[in-house]
């Protein structure tokens, strides 16, 4: 063993010393050789005669000295040496051509590296967690309100915890977002208040201080705070003395006991709070009270101990099960498969139903679900991934045609060079070798110059990708991994593209090349005739690719279009939206609610250049509550009750959104609190509850509310309301194509008290994301301690729906687009290439009396064959492979004619004139001088 | 195995094995020397028998540094001139004894082959 450590000890040193070495060798040699021919004429010899015997015995000194070289174990070190040097020789030849090659090449590895670099960072390993792939999110249906909720009652969650085996440990949590004050500067931050077994589960150690203690998360408990890096870095300056300090949430004091790692964002919070929640029987302090939408409270100031005894059951606080406000998490456990937990969860929810559904009707066919979150955040976004992905794959593969048909061009020029090779004793193995090597060359430049593209390309794709589809933990960048991908690519598309040269070198006979006047006219023209052949075939798959890519993109873009021609019932224009949070301390009646929110409407009102303001409590598209419905004279049968969306509205909300009105009247100053409780509803719902007759001043009744913050508050003793106008329908969710629900409009007034949590909208002349700044000086105008969150302009939420369908739209685009260029090019370039081989030919031809025309249209015609195969393959290529595209469409099929034949036109329009321009320099050239071209 | 001495002469006929045992044994012998000396000892002392062509030695010699049986040093020659100088080393003595002992048995056993009648 030590012998062989040695050995290579002593070949590496050589390696180092190479040049003395050989300098040694040489005089060594010379000596040897002057030593000789000493004694030769001491032993009588002539003194020439002599230096001419001691030369023939002693050999070549060149293959002495490789062979010795050859001893150290270096040769092939040498021969690779040697063969990058040449190659990049002769790529600075050519420097034209070698700058295409190089370029690409790292179009097409720079657009896979970038692709890999989003599908891992933000699909494969999004989060930071330990075991990502066992974490999983609850949700449970409720069949009987066709909702579904992503929220839990205490009870059901202590339930889930203690009465189920597949899962490691489940934790609860609640999301809201709080007001985080330091030096007067308020921000309003996402937060979330976790079970303290949440950071054991994760495993993930906090970067300073320490975790949540078992004896803090009891109610009641002290109030303390882990804070996220990001916000650590924001607001404090990174200070690493903040775990002394006390910061200000909501208006109370918390002491910040630990600051989390980067890439930390459990649950998309900032800050973690304690849930103060007593694990053992479900009872606490901070019961959430009925009224409020949010689900969030003041922490009762100087609150020790429960207002309930523990196990009574309190309407609307922790012990309630019909009060859902947390949302479950957890680890399966080692070993458990997903369906397993499922079938688990079927089980128990049958125990449930039979054992609650008396006071709890909801629970007629409960079912529970668990949800492996990494399938949760790539499920919508699949079809387009796959879509991308096949694009990448074509992109590649007519990025490998372009870059053969140019290396084709360059080795075959080069024919003759290889045939004296070969001819001086290179095996074909050398050969081929040495080919490699020099397109190994072009792609470790194309793959260095691909990573720096996709480098600088990744934010701007990113941009694109709909953020609710990328987790916040999620880092996308170009890392180690992306680079070894790239590196792969790289060294299979060299091997496969200095393979298929070597291969057809060896093919042509090397007499041939060798010939006078061989390499070009009718000499070479063997081994030109195969390079052609090769050469029209690669042609013809770059432009089949390149119309099927085309194809998919023009397909995706008449998707979009027909997407964003659906009509919103509103208009999306001049629009700027943002949300404002009333904390109860300082607005503890409905009244304070009402003439904070009149004060400000009618302030921003004012302000020139202001259409109209409004407030309303759930932006449309963005988020949405539903309610249970009650509608007098249409009970249905008993236990199914009917739901309806719900927002409650600032009169002038209609008239800012461009609602129409079709019967009866909007709300109106007389719509106030103590006056008679009215309600508008869509069209909708007049058509499905009062087909017939008109519902102006028919009763209906709101029940249970369900929003996306806080489901499950019984609105008890919720009036009758009367009907007092229909207004046009208007999309709900961010997906357009989903059906209208019915639904019904409460004045803001009349249901002051639940209305804290409201957004503004203005609407605008000019650009609407202007206005921001001045809604948010008015809000801090009237209460300087109310920050505004959330700004967005009405257009922004209606594109934000479009988000997998635009991104697919986008990048194909993108990707049609380089697929033409490269195959319009190479064709270009087999043209010109066929015009320069055949110079002599032409020159004949143009001396026995053929025009400049005919010879030009000689060329056009051999473009257009191609041109004429390439779009057959290609539309063949296009019907069989947009069948793939068939998700992602709308209002276009796969195989929709007009597309396709777009596509073929354009391809064929613009490669033509690319096979005429060479043809043109083919027609104009002088004969006399064409002739002399060898 | 040999061939007279002459103008004209057979190259490579030192079969690779015992060149290596004939180099070791030479250096063995003669303490430090540079390449021609090896040559010419090892012709002189086969009494112009064996002829140690410059194409095996240098390479045998560079093969031999390679495994660290000898080791090389610069040095001048009697007439002054600068020329490298190889000498054996332990390793190379242990080489040498291995070789010896090889090429003994593997002529014992040849010779046995061509007495038996």
């Amino acid at each position: 063993m030590t012998t062989w450590l040695g050995e290579l000890g002593r070949r590496l040193l050589m390696l180092a010393r190479w040049r003395r070495f050989t300098r040694d060798l040489d005089e060594e040699m010379r000596l040897h050789l002057e030593l000789r021919q000493r004694d030769r004429m001491a032993r009588g010899a002539a003194s020439d005669e002599a230096l001419r015997a001691a030369h023939r015995q002693f050999g070549n000194p060149t293959r002495l000295r490789e062979i010795s070289r050859e001893m150290w174990g270096w040769g092939s070190l040498e021969r690779l040496l040697q063969d990058l040097r040449y190659g990049m020789r002769m790529a600075l030849k050519s420097p034209a051509s070698s700058l295409g090659v190089v370029l690409i090449l790292a179009l097409g590895i720079g657009a896979s590296t970038a692709l890999w670099s989003i599908v891992d960072g933000a699909f494969i390993h999004p989060l930071a967690y330990r075991d990502p792939h066992r974490f999983v999110v609850l949700n449970q249906d409720f069949p009987r309100q066709d909702l579904k909720s992503w929220f839990f009652s205490v009870p059901e969650y202590l339930d889930l915890r203690h009465r189920t085996h597949a899962f490691q440990d489940l934790v609860a949590e609640r999301e809201l977002d709080v007001n985080l004050t330091t030096r007067d500067r308020p921000e309003r931050i996402a937060a979330s208040e976790v079970s303290a077994n949440t950071l054991p589960l994760i495993g993930v150690p906090p970067l300073l201080g320490r975790g949540f203690l078992a004896e803090e998360d009891r109610p009641g408990g002290p109030r303390v705070a882990l804070v996220g890096y990001d916000l650590w870095r924001r607001r404090f300056g990174a200070d690493p003395r903040i775990l002394r300090r006390t910061i200000e949430i909501d208006g109370a004091s918390y002491a910040v006991v630990g600051v989390m790692p980067r890439r930390y964002r459990l649950w998309g919070a900032e800050i973690w709070l304690p849930l103060h929640l007593n694990l053992a029987d479900g009872s606490g302090a901070r019961g959430a009270s009925v009224a409020e939408p949010a689900g969030r409270t003041e922490p009762v100031a100087g609150a020790a101990g429960n207002p309930n005894p523990a196990g009574a059951p309190d309407r609307g606080g922790m012990a309630d099960r019909g009060h859902r406000w947390v949302q479950i998490g957890g680890y399966l456990r080692r070993g458990v498969s997903v369906e397993r937990a499922q079938a688990e969860l079927g089980a128990l929810a049958r125990q449930l139903e039979g054992e609650h559904r008396g006071p709890h009707p909801e629970y007629a066919g409960l079912r529970l679900n668990a949800l492996l979150v990494r399938d949760a955040l790539i499920r919508d976004l699949r079809p387009a991934m796959a879509v991308l992905l096949g694009a990448v794959v074509l992109l590649l593969l007519i990025t490998g045609a372009d870059v053969a048909n140019l290396l084709l061009v360059r080795f075959s020029a080069r024919g003759k060079e290889i045939a004296v090779r070969g001819a001086l004793g290179a095996s074909s193995l050398r050969l081929a070798r040495q080919l490699v090597t020099e397109s190994l060359v072009f792609s470790a430049l194309g793959a260095a110059a691909g990573c720096v593209l996709a480098w600088c390309c990744l934010p701007l794709l990113v941009a694109l990708i709909p953020p609710s589809y990328i987790a916040s933990e999620a880092e996308i960048r170009i890392d180690a991994k992306a680079l070894v991908v790239a590196a792969s690519l790289a060294l299979l598309m060299g091997l496969m593209l200095g393979l298929a040269p070597a291969l057809h070198a060896r093919r042509a006979a090397a007499l041939d090349a060798l010939r006078a006047g061989g390499g070009r006219g009718t000499g070479g023209a063997s081994q030109g005739r195969q390079g052609r052949r090769a050469r029209d075939l690669l042609v013809v798959g770059e432009i089949a690719l390149a119309l099927v890519v085309m194809a998919g993109a023009g397909l995706m873009i008449e998707t979009y279009a027909h997407l964003t021609a659906v009509p919103l019932g509103f208009d999306p224009h001049h629009v700027v939206t943002l949300r404002v949070s009333l904390p109860e301390g300082r607005y503890p009646r409905g009244n304070d609610v009402e003439a904070f929110y009149g004060e400000l409407l009618r302030r921003v009102s004012a302000l020139p250049g202001v259409v109209a303001a409004a407030a309303v409590s759930d932006r449309p598209m963005t988020e949405l509550s539903t309610q249970e419905l009650t509608v007098q004279g249409r009970e249905e049968a008993s236990g199914v009750t009917a739901t309806a969306v719900t927002r409650r509205v600032s009169p002038g909300y209609f008239r800012a959104m461009a609602i129409p009105l079709r019967l009866g009247r909007l709300f109106g100053d007389q719509d106030r609190a103590a006056r008679l409780p009215v309600a508008i509803v869509n069209e909708a719902m007049a058509k499905r509850f009062w087909p017939t007759a008109s519902p102006l001043g028919r009763l209906i009744r709101g029940g249970r509310r369900y929003s996306h913050w806080s489901p499950g508050d019984a609105a008890a003793g919720a009036p009758w309301m009367t009907v007092v106008g229909v207004v046009g329908d208007a999309r709900q969710r961010g997906n357009v194509l989903a059906e209208i629900r019915p639904e019904f409009y409460v004045p803001l007034a009349q249901a002051a008290a639940q209305s804290r949590d409201m957004a503004i909208l203005v609407r605008s002349v000019g650009d609407p994301a202007a206005w921001t700044a001045a809604v948010a000086r008015e809000v801090l105008r009237l209460d300087p301690q109310q920050p505004i969150y959330e700004a967005l302009t009405l257009s922004e939420i209606v594109a934000r729906g479009f988000g997998p369908k635009r991104l697919a739209a986008v990048l194909l685009v993108l990707f049609a687009s380089l697929a033409f260029l490269l195959a319009v090019s190479g064709l270009y370039a087999v043209v010109a290439q066929a015009v320069s081989l055949q110079t002599h030919d032409i020159g004949i031809r143009m001396a026995l009396g053929a025009e400049g025309g005919h010879v030009a249209r000689l060329f056009v015609g051999r473009g257009a064959q191609l041109i004429a195969a390439g779009v057959a393959l290609g539309l063949a290529g296009s019907l069989a492979l947009t069948r793939m595209l068939a998700d992602l469409l709308f209002g276009v099929s796969a195989s929709d004619p007009a597309v396709l034949a777009g596509a073929s036109l354009l391809l064929a329009a613009v490669a033509a004139a690319a096979s005429y321009l060479p043809a043109r320099r083919a027609a104009r050239l002088d004969p006399m001088v064409a002739l002399r071209t060898n | 195995m040999a061939v007279t001495g002459g103008a004209w002469l057979r190259p490579d006929e030192i079969p690779p094995g015992t060149l290596y045992l004939l180099i070791l044994r030479t250096l063995a012998r003669g303490g430090e020397m540079h390449g021609y000396e090896i040559a010419n000892s090892i012709h002189q002392l086969s009494d112009d028998v064996l002829r140690v062509e410059e194409g095996s030695l240098y390479p045998a010699l560079q093969r031999m540094l390679v495994k660290g049986w000898v080791t090389a040093e610069r040095g001048v020659t009697a007439g002054n001139r600068r020329a490298r100088y190889y000498r054996l080393t332990s390793a190379g003595c242990r080489q040498l004894e291995v070789e010896l002992s090889q090429f003994e048995r593997v002529i014992a056993a040849i010779t046995r082959v061509i007495q038996t009648a």
